[in-house]
Protein backbone atom coordinates (compact mmCIF):
# COMPACT_ATOMS: atom_id res chain seq x y z
CA UNK A 1 0.00 0.00 0.00
CA UNK A 2 1.46 3.49 -0.69
CA UNK A 3 1.54 5.61 2.17
CA UNK A 4 0.33 8.98 2.34
CA UNK A 5 2.95 11.11 1.78
CA UNK A 6 4.19 14.50 0.98
CA UNK A 7 6.83 15.55 -1.25
CA UNK A 8 7.93 19.12 -1.22
CA UNK A 9 10.17 21.31 -2.69
CA UNK A 10 11.22 24.23 -2.10
CA UNK A 11 13.68 26.97 -3.55
CA UNK A 12 12.43 30.30 -1.61
CA UNK A 13 9.41 30.76 0.53
CA UNK A 14 6.30 28.91 0.10
CA UNK A 15 6.20 26.72 -3.46
CA UNK A 16 4.00 28.48 -5.61
CA UNK A 17 2.67 25.13 -6.94
CA UNK A 18 0.92 22.77 -4.55
CA UNK A 19 -1.23 20.15 -5.87
CA UNK A 20 -2.44 16.69 -4.29
CA UNK A 21 -2.76 13.01 -6.40
CA UNK A 22 -5.42 10.75 -4.80
CA UNK A 23 -4.93 7.18 -5.43
CA UNK A 24 -5.73 3.79 -4.76
CA UNK A 25 -3.01 1.47 -2.86
CA UNK A 26 -0.48 0.22 -5.25
CA UNK A 27 -3.38 -0.58 -8.25
CA UNK A 28 -1.21 0.17 -11.36
CA UNK A 29 -2.80 3.18 -12.90
CA UNK A 30 -2.28 4.73 -9.19
CA UNK A 31 1.81 3.47 -9.42
CA UNK A 32 2.22 5.62 -12.55
CA UNK A 33 0.13 8.00 -11.53
CA UNK A 34 2.40 8.75 -8.76
CA UNK A 35 5.37 8.54 -10.47
CA UNK A 36 4.24 10.66 -13.79
CA UNK A 37 3.39 13.55 -11.08
CA UNK A 38 6.82 13.36 -9.38
CA UNK A 39 8.60 13.30 -13.05
CA UNK A 40 6.54 16.26 -14.45
CA UNK A 41 7.11 18.17 -10.70
CA UNK A 42 10.78 17.56 -11.04
CA UNK A 43 11.09 18.34 -14.57
CA UNK A 44 9.15 21.46 -14.98
CA UNK A 45 8.70 23.42 -11.66
CA UNK A 46 12.04 23.24 -10.37
CA UNK A 47 11.52 26.50 -8.63
CA UNK A 48 9.51 24.46 -6.03
CA UNK A 49 6.23 22.52 -5.48
CA UNK A 50 4.46 20.36 -2.53
CA UNK A 51 2.92 17.20 -3.79
CA UNK A 52 0.75 14.93 -1.45
CA UNK A 53 0.18 11.89 -2.14
CA UNK A 54 -3.57 10.45 -0.50
CA UNK A 55 -4.02 6.82 -0.90
CA UNK A 56 -8.11 6.35 -0.69
CA UNK A 57 -7.72 2.58 -0.16
CA UNK A 58 -6.74 3.78 3.78
CA UNK A 59 -8.56 6.81 3.38
CA UNK A 60 -11.79 6.76 2.16
CA UNK A 61 -13.19 9.32 4.05
CA UNK A 62 -11.21 12.14 2.70
CA UNK A 63 -12.66 11.67 -1.57
CA UNK A 64 -15.95 12.90 -0.53
CA UNK A 65 -14.69 15.73 1.35
CA UNK A 66 -12.74 17.11 -1.58
CA UNK A 67 -15.20 15.49 -4.30
CA UNK A 68 -13.29 12.91 -5.92
CA UNK A 69 -15.11 10.38 -7.50
CA UNK A 70 -12.74 8.27 -9.43
CA UNK A 71 -8.72 7.22 -8.72
CA UNK A 72 -6.24 8.68 -10.01
CA UNK A 73 -7.26 12.08 -9.65
CA UNK A 74 -4.76 14.76 -9.31
CA UNK A 75 -5.98 18.42 -8.30
CA UNK A 76 -4.45 21.60 -8.56
CA UNK A 77 -4.58 23.11 -4.74
CA UNK A 78 -2.79 26.43 -5.50
CA UNK A 79 -2.77 28.59 -7.59
CA UNK A 80 -6.09 29.11 -7.66
CA UNK A 81 -8.78 28.05 -9.04
CA UNK A 82 -8.79 24.58 -8.45
CA UNK A 83 -8.71 22.43 -11.64
CA UNK A 84 -8.40 18.56 -11.97
CA UNK A 85 -6.80 16.30 -14.16
CA UNK A 86 -8.55 12.46 -14.17
CA UNK A 87 -6.74 9.31 -15.06
CA UNK A 88 -2.96 8.19 -15.09
CA UNK A 89 -0.89 11.44 -16.10
CA UNK A 90 0.98 10.07 -19.06
CA UNK A 91 0.08 12.62 -21.30
CA UNK A 92 2.25 15.23 -19.46
CA UNK A 93 1.24 18.09 -21.86
CA UNK A 94 -2.28 18.22 -20.90
CA UNK A 95 -1.00 17.74 -17.48
CA UNK A 96 0.99 20.52 -17.91
CA UNK A 97 -1.83 22.71 -19.33
CA UNK A 98 -3.89 22.58 -16.30
CA UNK A 99 -0.74 22.67 -14.04
CA UNK A 100 0.62 26.28 -15.21
CA UNK A 101 -2.99 27.34 -16.74
CA UNK A 102 -5.07 29.41 -15.36
CA UNK B 1 -27.25 39.57 -13.71
CA UNK B 2 -25.52 39.08 -16.79
CA UNK B 3 -22.29 38.70 -14.98
CA UNK B 4 -23.62 36.14 -12.29
CA UNK B 5 -24.65 34.01 -15.29
CA UNK B 6 -21.73 33.91 -17.01
CA UNK B 7 -19.98 33.13 -14.06
CA UNK B 8 -22.51 30.68 -13.85
CA UNK B 9 -22.33 29.48 -17.33
CA UNK B 10 -18.34 29.50 -16.77
CA UNK B 11 -18.17 26.94 -14.01
CA UNK B 12 -21.06 24.26 -15.92
CA UNK B 13 -18.67 24.29 -18.70
CA UNK B 14 -16.02 23.43 -16.28
CA UNK B 15 -17.83 20.97 -14.90
CA UNK B 16 -18.81 19.79 -17.83
CA UNK B 17 -15.05 19.22 -19.05
CA UNK B 18 -14.24 17.52 -16.04
CA UNK B 19 -16.78 14.82 -16.77
CA UNK B 20 -16.25 14.67 -19.96
CA UNK B 21 -12.34 14.23 -19.04
CA UNK B 22 -13.30 11.72 -16.29
CA UNK B 23 -15.43 9.39 -18.91
CA UNK B 24 -12.35 9.60 -21.25
CA UNK B 25 -10.00 8.57 -18.74
CA UNK B 26 -12.64 5.84 -17.94
CA UNK B 27 -13.32 4.69 -21.22
CA UNK B 28 -8.93 4.52 -21.95
CA UNK B 29 -8.45 2.75 -18.81
CA UNK B 30 -6.61 4.79 -16.79
CA UNK B 31 -9.36 4.87 -13.50
CA UNK B 32 -8.45 2.51 -11.03
CA UNK B 33 -11.38 2.86 -8.30
CA UNK B 34 -14.10 4.83 -8.07
CA UNK B 35 -15.69 6.16 -4.63
CA UNK B 36 -18.91 4.98 -3.62
CA UNK B 37 -21.29 7.89 -3.29
CA UNK B 38 -23.55 6.67 -1.03
CA UNK B 39 -20.86 5.66 1.76
CA UNK B 40 -16.97 6.41 1.93
CA UNK B 41 -15.29 3.08 0.06
CA UNK B 42 -13.79 2.88 -2.49
CA UNK B 43 -14.57 0.06 -5.06
CA UNK B 44 -11.69 -1.35 -7.02
CA UNK B 45 -12.13 -1.78 -10.99
CA UNK B 46 -11.70 -5.40 -12.37
CA UNK B 47 -8.31 -4.52 -13.37
CA UNK B 48 -7.15 -2.95 -10.41
CA UNK B 49 -8.61 -5.97 -8.63
CA UNK B 50 -6.30 -8.18 -11.12
CA UNK B 51 -3.28 -6.32 -10.18
CA UNK B 52 -3.80 -6.43 -6.21
CA UNK B 53 -4.93 -10.14 -6.65
CA UNK B 54 -1.46 -10.79 -8.65
CA UNK B 55 0.67 -8.47 -6.44
CA UNK B 56 -0.70 -10.51 -3.28
CA UNK B 57 0.08 -13.63 -5.32
CA UNK B 58 3.73 -12.53 -5.45
CA UNK B 59 3.85 -11.88 -1.64
CA UNK B 60 3.10 -15.02 -1.35
CA UNK B 61 5.21 -16.69 -3.72
CA UNK B 62 7.98 -14.57 -1.83
CA UNK B 63 6.88 -16.11 1.54
CA UNK B 64 6.71 -19.99 0.32
CA UNK B 65 9.68 -19.49 -1.72
CA UNK B 66 11.96 -18.28 0.78
CA UNK B 67 14.47 -20.52 3.26
CA UNK B 68 12.97 -19.18 6.79
CA UNK B 69 9.98 -20.19 8.47
CA UNK B 70 7.52 -17.07 8.63
CA UNK B 71 4.75 -16.90 10.69
CA UNK B 72 2.15 -14.69 12.03
CA UNK B 73 0.89 -15.27 15.45
CA UNK B 74 -1.49 -13.45 17.38
CA UNK B 75 -1.70 -11.35 20.90
CA UNK B 76 -1.89 -14.72 22.51
CA UNK B 77 1.33 -15.93 20.49
CA UNK B 78 -1.00 -18.45 18.83
CA UNK B 79 -0.40 -19.46 14.93
CA UNK B 80 -2.51 -17.79 12.71
CA UNK B 81 -0.38 -17.99 9.88
CA UNK B 82 2.63 -19.98 8.42
CA UNK B 83 4.45 -21.02 5.40
CA UNK B 84 4.86 -24.04 4.28
CA UNK B 85 8.54 -24.10 5.16
CA UNK B 86 7.83 -23.56 8.75
CA UNK B 87 5.93 -26.38 9.42
CA UNK B 88 8.48 -29.08 7.31
CA UNK B 89 11.34 -27.45 9.52
CA UNK B 90 9.09 -29.03 12.57
CA UNK B 91 7.42 -32.08 10.69
CA UNK B 92 4.47 -30.98 10.73
CA UNK B 93 1.49 -30.16 8.03
CA UNK B 94 0.75 -26.75 8.21
CA UNK B 95 -3.12 -27.24 9.03
CA UNK B 96 -1.49 -28.87 11.77
CA UNK B 97 -0.21 -26.02 13.07
CA UNK B 98 -2.35 -23.03 12.91
CA UNK B 99 -4.27 -22.49 16.07
CA UNK B 100 -1.30 -23.77 17.97
CA UNK B 101 0.73 -21.37 20.69
CA UNK B 102 4.06 -21.02 19.56
CA UNK B 103 5.29 -22.55 22.79
CA UNK B 104 3.64 -25.92 21.96
CA UNK B 105 6.02 -26.28 19.95
CA UNK B 106 9.09 -25.29 22.50
CA UNK B 107 11.69 -27.98 23.36
CA UNK B 108 10.83 -28.95 27.02
CA UNK B 109 14.76 -29.70 27.29
CA UNK B 110 14.61 -25.65 27.02
CA UNK B 111 11.74 -25.57 28.95
CA UNK B 112 13.66 -23.81 31.96
CA UNK B 113 15.34 -21.20 30.31
CA UNK B 114 13.63 -21.47 27.07
CA UNK B 115 9.76 -20.85 28.50
CA UNK B 116 10.91 -17.35 30.01
CA UNK B 117 13.14 -15.91 27.63
CA UNK B 118 10.43 -17.12 24.35
CA UNK B 119 7.46 -15.73 26.27
CA UNK B 120 9.55 -12.95 27.02
CA UNK B 121 11.44 -12.00 23.84
CA UNK B 122 8.11 -12.05 22.42
CA UNK B 123 6.59 -9.44 25.08
CA UNK B 124 9.34 -7.61 23.86
CA UNK B 125 8.32 -5.91 20.67
CA UNK B 126 11.10 -6.76 18.14
CA UNK B 127 14.47 -7.77 17.73
CA UNK B 128 16.26 -11.69 17.08
CA UNK B 129 16.72 -14.09 19.42
CA UNK B 130 18.15 -17.77 20.18
CA UNK B 131 15.13 -20.61 20.68
CA UNK B 132 14.94 -24.61 20.64
CA UNK B 133 11.80 -25.94 19.11
CA UNK B 134 10.89 -29.26 19.16
CA UNK B 135 10.59 -31.34 16.10
CA UNK B 136 7.16 -33.51 15.36
CA UNK B 137 10.12 -36.73 16.19
CA UNK B 138 11.18 -34.76 19.21
CA UNK B 139 14.26 -34.17 18.39
CA UNK B 140 15.64 -30.41 19.44
CA UNK B 141 15.80 -27.72 16.56
CA UNK B 142 17.95 -24.35 17.21
CA UNK B 143 16.30 -21.62 15.78
CA UNK B 144 16.56 -18.08 15.67
CA UNK B 145 13.88 -16.01 15.57
CA UNK B 146 13.19 -12.55 14.81
CA UNK B 147 9.92 -10.67 15.49
CA UNK B 148 8.12 -7.46 14.49
CA UNK B 149 5.09 -6.40 15.46
CA UNK B 150 2.13 -6.23 13.02
CA UNK B 151 0.14 -2.62 13.38
CA UNK B 152 -2.90 -2.28 11.80
CA UNK B 153 -4.06 1.00 9.75
CA UNK B 154 -4.56 3.11 13.04
CA UNK B 155 -1.11 1.73 14.64
CA UNK B 156 -2.96 -0.52 16.82
CA UNK B 157 -1.04 -3.75 17.43
CA UNK B 158 -2.56 -6.79 15.91
CA UNK B 159 -0.18 -9.56 16.65
CA UNK B 160 3.50 -10.21 15.82
CA UNK B 161 5.41 -11.51 12.16
CA UNK B 162 7.94 -14.12 13.23
CA UNK B 163 10.78 -14.99 10.96
CA UNK B 164 12.31 -18.44 12.29
CA UNK B 165 15.74 -19.67 10.99
CA UNK B 166 17.01 -23.22 11.14
CA UNK B 167 20.35 -22.99 12.91
CA UNK B 168 20.68 -26.50 13.78
CA UNK B 169 23.67 -27.15 11.06
CA UNK B 170 25.14 -24.22 12.10
CA UNK B 171 24.94 -24.71 15.36
CA UNK B 172 26.26 -28.20 14.60
CA UNK B 173 28.91 -27.29 12.68
CA UNK B 174 30.61 -24.52 14.64
CA UNK B 175 30.56 -26.80 17.69
CA UNK B 176 32.36 -29.28 15.70
CA UNK B 177 34.40 -26.51 15.13
CA UNK B 178 34.93 -25.58 18.46
CA UNK B 179 35.94 -29.47 19.23
CA UNK B 180 38.62 -29.87 16.64
CA UNK B 181 39.93 -26.39 17.85
CA UNK B 182 39.95 -27.78 20.83
CA UNK B 183 41.68 -30.70 19.65
CA UNK B 184 44.35 -28.73 18.03
CA UNK B 185 45.01 -26.51 20.95
CA UNK B 186 45.53 -29.46 23.06
CA UNK B 187 47.83 -30.80 20.85
CA UNK B 188 49.75 -27.37 20.44
CA UNK B 189 49.55 -26.91 24.01
CA UNK B 190 51.16 -30.38 25.04
CA UNK B 191 54.75 -29.71 24.38
CA UNK B 192 55.00 -32.99 22.48
CA UNK B 193 57.01 -31.00 19.58
CA UNK B 194 57.39 -27.28 18.55
CA UNK B 195 53.97 -26.38 16.63
CA UNK B 196 54.24 -22.63 14.79
CA UNK B 197 51.78 -20.98 12.29
CA UNK B 198 53.74 -18.47 10.15
CA UNK B 199 52.83 -16.74 6.43
CA UNK B 200 54.49 -16.60 3.61
CA UNK B 201 57.18 -14.40 4.14
CA UNK B 202 58.61 -16.23 7.35
CA UNK B 203 56.86 -14.30 10.08
CA UNK B 204 55.75 -16.72 12.68
CA UNK B 205 52.33 -15.48 14.15
CA UNK B 206 51.65 -18.17 16.40
CA UNK B 207 53.97 -20.45 18.53
CA UNK B 208 54.17 -22.52 21.65
CA UNK B 209 56.16 -22.78 23.98
CA UNK B 210 57.84 -26.12 23.06
CA UNK B 211 58.68 -24.01 20.19
CA UNK B 212 59.88 -20.84 22.28
CA UNK B 213 62.36 -22.41 24.08
CA UNK B 214 64.04 -24.67 21.25
CA UNK B 215 64.77 -21.40 19.14
CA UNK B 216 65.65 -19.17 22.65
CA UNK B 217 63.00 -16.59 21.69
CA UNK B 218 60.50 -15.11 24.32
CA UNK B 219 56.56 -14.63 23.60
CA UNK B 220 57.24 -10.92 23.34
CA UNK B 221 59.70 -11.13 20.77
CA UNK B 222 56.64 -13.63 19.16
CA UNK B 223 54.08 -10.72 19.56
CA UNK B 224 56.26 -7.71 18.07
CA UNK B 225 56.52 -10.17 14.91
CA UNK B 226 60.63 -10.72 15.47
CA UNK B 227 60.68 -14.43 15.29
CA UNK B 228 61.09 -15.23 11.43
CA UNK B 229 61.82 -18.55 9.47
CA UNK B 230 64.50 -16.77 7.68
CA UNK B 231 66.50 -15.29 10.36
CA UNK B 232 66.65 -19.22 11.91
CA UNK B 233 67.81 -20.77 9.03
CA UNK B 234 70.91 -21.21 8.40
CA UNK B 235 73.08 -20.44 5.59
CA UNK B 236 73.96 -24.07 4.56
CA UNK B 237 70.53 -25.40 5.28
CA UNK B 238 69.17 -23.00 2.94
CA UNK B 239 68.84 -24.56 -0.71
CA UNK B 240 67.04 -27.60 1.82
CA UNK B 241 64.56 -25.58 3.21
CA UNK B 242 63.29 -23.38 -0.03
CA UNK B 243 63.22 -26.81 -1.69
CA UNK B 244 61.10 -27.98 1.32
CA UNK B 245 58.74 -25.58 0.89
CA UNK B 246 58.08 -25.41 -2.89
CA UNK B 247 57.54 -28.89 -2.65
CA UNK B 248 54.66 -27.83 0.33
CA UNK B 249 53.21 -25.27 -2.10
CA UNK B 250 52.73 -28.10 -4.84
CA UNK B 251 51.04 -30.15 -3.07
CA UNK B 252 50.03 -28.89 0.18
CA UNK B 253 52.59 -30.75 2.69
CA UNK B 254 56.03 -32.02 2.62
CA UNK B 255 57.58 -35.11 3.99
CA UNK B 256 59.42 -34.61 7.16
CA UNK B 257 63.39 -33.52 7.07
CA UNK B 258 66.21 -32.72 9.20
CA UNK B 259 67.64 -29.38 9.23
CA UNK B 260 68.89 -27.02 11.59
CA UNK B 261 68.13 -23.54 13.08
CA UNK B 262 70.03 -20.80 14.59
CA UNK B 263 68.65 -19.92 17.85
CA UNK B 264 68.45 -16.16 19.14
CA UNK B 265 71.85 -16.67 20.36
CA UNK B 266 73.78 -18.05 17.18
CA UNK B 267 73.56 -21.61 18.47
CA UNK B 268 72.12 -24.44 16.54
CA UNK B 269 69.57 -26.97 17.27
CA UNK B 270 69.30 -30.15 14.99
CA UNK B 271 65.49 -30.38 13.95
CA UNK B 272 63.16 -32.76 12.69
CA UNK B 273 60.49 -30.68 10.11
CA UNK B 274 57.26 -31.34 8.89
CA UNK B 275 55.38 -28.59 7.34
CA UNK B 276 51.74 -28.24 6.04
CA UNK B 277 49.62 -25.66 4.38
CA UNK B 278 47.21 -24.01 6.53
CA UNK B 279 45.59 -21.71 3.68
CA UNK B 280 46.95 -19.86 1.12
CA UNK B 281 48.32 -17.55 2.76
CA UNK B 282 49.94 -19.73 6.27
CA UNK B 283 51.72 -22.93 7.10
CA UNK B 284 51.23 -25.27 9.60
CA UNK B 285 55.10 -26.25 10.92
CA UNK B 286 55.59 -29.04 13.32
CA UNK B 287 59.35 -29.20 15.01
CA UNK B 288 60.70 -31.67 16.80
CA UNK B 289 64.00 -31.24 18.88
CA UNK B 290 66.66 -33.62 17.80
CA UNK B 291 69.21 -32.63 20.20
CA UNK B 292 68.93 -34.91 22.58
CA UNK B 293 68.81 -37.82 19.74
CA UNK B 294 71.79 -36.38 18.21
CA UNK B 295 73.51 -36.78 21.70
CA UNK B 296 72.66 -40.28 22.01
CA UNK B 297 73.68 -40.73 18.82
CA UNK B 298 77.12 -39.47 19.26
CA UNK B 299 76.97 -41.29 22.73
CA UNK B 300 76.39 -44.47 21.06
CA UNK B 301 79.35 -43.94 18.50
CA UNK B 302 81.42 -43.23 21.28
CA UNK B 303 80.80 -46.25 23.21
CA UNK B 304 81.59 -48.67 20.48
CA UNK B 305 84.16 -46.98 19.51
CA UNK B 306 85.25 -47.55 23.72
CA UNK B 307 84.27 -51.08 23.03
CA UNK B 308 86.17 -51.74 19.86
CA UNK B 309 88.97 -50.73 21.81
CA UNK B 310 88.56 -53.46 24.66
CA UNK B 311 87.65 -56.10 21.85
CA UNK B 312 90.92 -55.39 20.40
CA UNK B 313 92.82 -56.05 23.73
CA UNK B 314 90.70 -58.82 24.63
CA UNK B 315 91.59 -60.62 21.66
CA UNK B 316 95.43 -59.80 22.21
CA UNK B 317 95.35 -61.76 25.49
CA UNK B 318 93.56 -64.36 23.92
CA UNK B 319 96.18 -65.01 21.67
CA UNK B 320 98.91 -64.30 24.24
CA UNK B 321 96.66 -67.55 26.21
CA UNK B 322 97.21 -69.39 23.39
CA UNK B 323 100.61 -68.53 23.04
CA UNK B 324 101.01 -69.44 26.44
CA UNK B 325 98.90 -72.56 26.38
CA UNK B 326 101.15 -73.74 23.90
CA UNK B 327 104.58 -72.83 25.11
CA UNK B 328 103.14 -74.29 28.50
CA UNK B 329 102.28 -77.43 26.34
CA UNK B 330 105.93 -77.71 24.46
CA UNK B 331 107.33 -76.91 28.07
CA UNK B 332 105.87 -80.13 29.58
CA UNK B 333 107.37 -81.88 26.68
CA UNK B 334 110.06 -80.78 26.88
CA UNK B 335 110.67 -80.92 30.70
CA UNK B 336 109.65 -84.76 30.23
CA UNK B 337 112.13 -85.23 27.86
CA UNK B 338 114.58 -83.25 29.99
CA UNK B 339 113.73 -84.93 33.02
CA UNK B 340 114.71 -88.24 31.66
CA UNK B 341 117.99 -86.79 30.51
CA UNK B 342 118.29 -85.69 34.04
CA UNK B 343 117.33 -89.08 35.78
CA UNK B 344 119.54 -90.81 33.40
CA UNK B 345 122.57 -88.41 34.14
CA UNK B 346 121.86 -88.74 37.44
CA UNK B 347 122.12 -92.53 37.82
CA UNK B 348 125.12 -92.67 35.59
CA UNK B 349 126.79 -90.59 38.24
CA UNK B 350 126.04 -92.53 40.70
CA UNK B 351 128.16 -95.65 38.51
CA UNK B 352 130.62 -93.04 37.84
CA UNK B 353 134.34 -93.40 40.31
CA UNK B 354 134.78 -90.05 41.81
CA UNK B 355 137.69 -88.19 39.57
CA UNK B 356 136.16 -89.73 36.56
CA UNK B 357 136.82 -87.63 33.48
CA UNK B 358 133.32 -88.30 32.21
CA UNK B 359 131.70 -86.72 35.73
CA UNK B 360 132.60 -83.14 35.09
CA UNK B 361 130.48 -83.46 31.31
CA UNK B 362 127.69 -85.27 32.77
CA UNK B 363 127.30 -83.11 35.73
Amino acid sequence: MAESFIMTKVKNGTPRLSIRLYVAGNAPNSLRAIANAKAICDERFPSGFKLEIVDLLQHPERALADGIIVTPTLVRLAPLPLRKVVGNLSDSSQVLLVLAGP
Amino acid sequence: VSAFLSRQAEELTRQLSEAEATILALVSGQIDAVVDASGQTLMLLSNAQDALRTSEQQYRQIVEATSDGILKLDDAARIVFVNQRFAEMLGYETREVIGKSLFDLKSPAAKVIGAETLEQRLEGATGDFDATLRHKSGSNISVNVACSLLLDANGQATGKLAVVRDVTARKRLESAQLEAELRFRRIFDSGIAGITVANLSGVVSEANDTFLAMVGYTREELRSGRVNWAHMTPVDWQAASSAALQEVHANGGARPFEKEYLRKDGTRVPVLVGVALLDESRHLTIVADLTARKLAEERRQATEEANRGLEDQLRQSQKMKAVGRLAGGVAHDFNNLLSVVVSYSELAILDLAKGDPIREDIE
